[in-house]
């Protein structure tokens, strides 16, 4: 360190300022502390969480040193950490843009900031969201995922009426999900019905083409009906109804579920017996060929009741 | 005189330890909600995912009963997308299982679900409730499964909380 004229002269008594290196000192160490502060608390909030919360949507930084420097440099820690909107993935303040974990995506020109690392597979433009945005997701900045949906609502002013979710906004991860929400007027009891297939079979692994199925238990559809009792318009075992797809990147090909429902009233079945009164359905875990996982109740054989005369709610995802 | 400092300490204290309690419940929301999914994965990643998502759970698993509940309310209270929710509720499903001490497998007539995408295995007229999870001995756990499709009740996180918290201890402490 040298000491010009210049720099000597800050520690110059004056008559304002007769101690210039105690208040100076002082001035220091105020600072020091509350440097030690703000970087405790930053250290003791956020420091695990904000490289955690980093290294799962920026796996390609392999050191947290590498990683720490990026979101320094970027100020993705501006707000909080793992700042999620829209995309599911964090936003970048600095540039109004979501990080991918290929490239990133300006909100605001509706354009990714670079282009496709994995070249052209959705056309010659590849600073486009996707070709088509409202079905095709690009989950993470390389290649596209298409969904569609086809949503419908129950019968208006009927007895059972059910919204889909979401009818017009397309989903952000490749896990696609649609969620139904089932209405029954209050005057009425009985059951709702659907019929669920599940067609899983145009799945193949990368690697040989060979077909893949879920857990490789070689099941490549379900069919089944499931039901859920209305009493007093009051739904149970619950008023939601969820689809989800998810499949391993290793993969390609398509799949689809489609429900088919309808409302029973209890007069339907005061003289069904068996498996044609949902009554004695067991819970969906228990029933061989249906999806095993709630406490519906199920069969995977028709019921005498049953025409295929309901109304549909389909949704379908193919990816490459 | 010198009650007055005194007073303002214990003030200052008290509301230290309550915000950082609610940064506590705030951080641990967070990092659920930005939890990578373990559904649809390869079997190649279930122990690097396992990790990941280990180390999401890390802050909520060591809250108390109460602290942990309201995280699961924050976390489920943002509005997203509808696959943005099945993301969370994925890693919630996971969650419960890590909080409580859950037995590995269950009587059949004694399990209650609460929806949710995911039963496998167990033994004969048993379930395994805490998969996809598998825990070893000296208290960490891993993946050892992952669904692909799911049509059913949406999992009610809160509900299967109130009845484990009922039935079982918390895992750690």
């Amino acid at each position: 360190m040298s000491f010009s004229p210049r720099s000597l002269r800050a520690f110059a008594p004056s008559r304002e300022n007769p101690f210039p290196q105690n208040r100076n000192q002082k001035q220091n160490t105020m600072k020091l502390k509350n440097c030690i502060l703000v970087a405790l608390c930053i250290v003791a909030t956020s420091s695990q969480a904000s490289h955690a919360a980093l290294q799962s949507v920026l796996p390609e930084f392999k050191s947290k040193q590498a990683l720490q420097a990026h979101a320094a440099s970027r100020q993705v820690n501006k707000e909080p950490l793992g700042n999620v909107f829209y995309t599911g993935k964090p936003y970048d303040n600095t540039d109004s843009s979501y990080l991918f974990k290929g490239r990133t995506y300006n909100s605001t020109l509706s354009r990714w900031t670079s282009t496709d690392p994995s070249g052209f597979p959705d056309g010659a433009n590849n600073s486009i969201y996707a070709p088509n945005p409202l079905t095709q997701l690009d989950p993470n900045g390389l290649d596209t995922v298409n969904v569609t949906w086809t949503p419908q609502t129950g019968p208006s002013g009927g007895v059972l009426s059910f919204t889909v979710s979401p009818p017009d906004a397309h989903p952000i991860t490749p896990d696609a999900t649609m969620i139904v929400s089932w209405h029954v007027n209050s005057s009425y009891s009985g059951w709702i019905v659907q019929h669920v297939q599940m067609d899983l079979s145009g799945i193949y692994n990368d690697s040989d083409n060979s077909q893949y199925t879920p857990g490789g238990s070689g099941v490549t559809s379900y069919d089944y009906w499931e039901a859920w009792q209305v009493t007093s318009g009051s739904i149970s075992p619950s008023s939601t109804d969820q689809y989800t797809l998810a499949y391993p990147s290793s993969t390609h090909g398509s799949a689809s579920i489609t429900g088919q429902v309808n409302f029973f009233q209890s007069s339907v079945f005061t003289n069904l017996t068996g498996n044609n009164n949902p009554a004695n359905w067991s819970t969906g875990s228990s029933v061989s060929g249906a999806e095993p996982a709630h406490d519906l109740k199920a069969t995977a054989t028709s019921p005498s009741f049953w025409s295929d005369s309901g109304y549909n709610h389909n949704m379908s995802m193919t990816w490459e | 005189m010198g009650m007055k400092p005194i007073f303002c300490r214990a003030a200052y204290i008290l509301l230290f330890f309550l915000a950082s309690a609610m940064a506590d419940t705030k951080t641990a929301a967070e990092q659920i909600r930005t939890a990578p999914r373990w559904g649809g994965l390869d079997k190649d990643s279930y122990a690097s995912r396992s990790k990941e998502i280990a180390t999401h759970l890390e802050e909520f698993i060591h809250l108390p009963v109460n602290e942990a509940r309201e995280v699961i309310k924050l976390a489920l209270q943002e509005k997203v997308s509808a696959s943005k929710l099945g993301a969370i509720v994925d890693t919630l499903y996971l969650a419960n299982r890590v909080y409580f001490d859950i037995p590995e497998n269950v009587e059949v007539k004694d399990v209650k679900t609460f929806g949710g995408t995911y039963i496998g295995g167990g033994n004969v007229g048993e379930r395994k409730v805490v998969w996809p999870l598998v825990f070893s001995k000296d208290g960490t756990y891993a993946l050892e499964g992952t669904y692909n499709a799911y049509a059913g009740p949406v999992y009610d996180v809160l509900g299967e909380f109130d009845y484990f918290s009922k039935k079982y201890k918390r895992r750690y402490k």
